[in-house]
């Protein structure tokens, strides 16, 4: 697939208005049994930053819900990042793996995107050296599990990702009730009870998620070791959470108290942004999407261009 | 299977060919999908049934048409016209691939008018039909066509945060009336399929068909809240036996 504009390869740090100026795209099949599906887009002049490996949430495929990746990818493509988006085995177009377990499967299809990202989509740079995870809702989960031990792994974006809730999660969410006029009223009408009573009436005998979903669960204590691990390489991680968390995160600081050990406001960033929704369904909300993810990058990027150039001064 | 790009270079759409297993019977056969969220929900079914129909011996090309999946292009690119083409490409890629001269159409929701209208279009020839929940005209598409369904088609145009990225509004707003059913070959085989709460396209009742219905709720509508769509075993099972026998 090929797109026919020409190139906006500046390095401006903006995000071109037509995503698909000036990329190129390829399907790939590709890992260690040859069944994962992909399509890597790079930009036509030449990458110049750090790839991004977009990891979809869910059962969804790589297009992802909205066509979301899609433009992110060559939006990201344009402005000079190679990305590459995959199926997880089982997932979208790619076949089931041999391996027993899923945690095992999913981890390896990771660290296969992951090479094939780095060996075809990159240019010998100083950024090529590492890759950013972009992962979307169990696609940040499955980020953050693999990037603490994954090395090449630079940078993670996490939209959407599991926050564990807290104590101060749930002093919040008890204030809100206190003070909620809708609540007050579910009380005295006594449709809250009903409705509890209908839950539990209720069947339960709907179908499961399919058995491989494709989401590497893990406790609050294993999420926090994880990020702690992080911080050990410097990696930077931009935390964007939309209002599909509201459910079990109901403020950005819910990020710091779920990782007491882990938590590093150095290399932690989170945008608190309600007005984007869990599919990022419209153009709009996309773009700005791209947009906050773009700036950081490059703002990650440039400190550690500068680091390195200190480094080798006082070497 | 093997994917690959296909069609004008500056506009090329993304496939997936699905070699014939042994012993090959040397039939063709052209998924057509179909469209906005319908298309992702529906993306499982639609490659399982490619993959029993190869296994089954048909050589299976499925692909994104312009400006949706993983094809090249943005709504700009989204019209009818250009959709109808993508079909008659996707057709002789297939037909290229396969080494054979006639094709068959499995078309699903927005698919199924594709289908009927390459049928009736005569750029290639079309060995057999199969319209599944064939949406014929864009009214099919609303929500009031789907009560009961939890998630159908355009109630997420009632939500205002969904429409600009998933509808193919040109595409829709450009399906006009037609009478392309009527003017099929009545000697060309169809099957039309009709899954449980889907929609029933009446006029489709004067085409010579076979039918086959199940109570599998339709591939096309949200499974609860997982993304995708359930995949009706039954549906695909009769699909690739009438295809192959």
């Amino acid at each position: 697939m090929s797109g026919a504009p020409e190139s906006v390869c500046d390095g401006a740090p903006s995000v071109p208005e037509a995503a698909d100026a000036g990329v190129h795209e390829r399907a790939l099949q590709f890992g260690r049994h040859g069944t994962l599906v992909g399509v890597l887009t790079t930009p036509r002049c030449g990458a110049t930053r750090m790839p991004v490996l977009l990891l979809a949430g869910g059962i969804i495929h790589r297009v992802g819900p909205s066509r979301a990746l899609v433009h992110i990818a060559r939006s990201l493509a344009a402005a000079g990042h190679s990305c590459l988006r995959f199926d997880l085995s089982a997932i979208g177009d790619s076949v089931r793996s041999p391996e027993p377990s899923l945690e095992e499967a999913v981890v390896a299809d990771i660290h296969n995107a992951i090479t094939t990202l780095l060996a075809e989509g990159s240019e010998p740079s100083p950024m090529s050296r590492g890759v950013a995870l972009l992962g979307f809702c169990s696609g940040a989960d499955n980020a953050l599990f693999v990037a603490a031990d994954d090395a090449r792994v630079q940078a993670l974006v996490l939209f959407d990702p599991t926050v564990n809730k807290t104590a101060g999660f749930h002093r919040r969410e008890l204030s809100r009730r206190l003070y909620s006029p809708e609540v007050f009223a579910n009380l005295v009408s006594g449709r809250s009870i009903r409705q509890r009573f209908a839950a539990l009436r209720s069947d339960h005998s709907a179908p499961f998620p399919p058995e491989h979903y494709g989401l590497l669960a893990i406790s609050a204590e294993e999420a926090d070791a994880r990020v702690e691990r992080l911080n050990a390489r410097q990696v930077r991680r931009l935390w964007v959470l939309s209002e599909g968390v509201t459910s079990y995160c109901n403020a950005p600081e819910q990020v710091a108290e779920s990782l007491p050990r882990g938590w590093n406001p150095a290399l932690d960033v989170v945008e608190w942004m309600m007005d984007l929704d869990h599919l990022l369904s419209t153009r709009v909300q996309v773009r700005r999407f791209i947009a906050h993810v773009r700036s950081w990058l490059v703002t990650i990027e440039r400190e550690r261009s500068r680091l390195e150039r200190a480094t080798s001064r006082d070497d | 299977m093997i994917v690959h790009s296909f069609g004008p270079r500056d506009a090329s759409c993304f496939g997936a060919w699905e070699p014939a297993h042994a012993p090959r019977l040397r039939r063709a056969v052209l998924l057509l999908q179909p469209a906005g969220w319908e298309y992702l929900r529906a993306h499982r079914a639609m490659q399982l049934l490619a993959k029993q129909l190869a296994s089954a011996g048909c050589d299976v090309f499925r692909f994104d048409y312009a400006g949706t999946g993983d094809s090249w292009g943005d709504d700009d690119v989204q019209t009818l016209e250009r959709w109808r083409q993508n079909v008659v490409d996707a057709a002789d890629e297939l037909q290229g691939l396969a080494s054979v001269d006639r094709v068959s159409l499995v078309g699903l929701r927005l698919g199924a008018r594709m289908a009927i209208e390459a049928a009736v279009g005569g750029e290639f020839t079309v060995e057999r039909l199969v319209l599944w929940d064939a949406t014929v005209f864009a009214d099919d598409l609303l929500p009031t066509a789907m009560e009961g369904a939890a998630s159908s088609w355009l109630d997420a145009r009632d939500h205002d945060a969904m429409p600009s990225l998933m509808e193919p509004t040109a595409v829709l707003s450009a399906l006009a009336r037609s009478d392309a059913a009527l003017r099929l070959e009545p000697s060309l085989p169809v099957l039309r399929v009709q899954s449980t709460n889907a929609p029933v396209a009446h006029d489709l009742d004067e085409l010579p068909s076979e039918l086959l219905s199940s109570e599998e709720p339709p591939c096309w509508v949200e499974e609860r809240d997982f993304g995708a769509g359930a995949v009706p075993a039954t549906l695909l099972a009769g699909i690739t036996r009438w295809i192959c026998t």
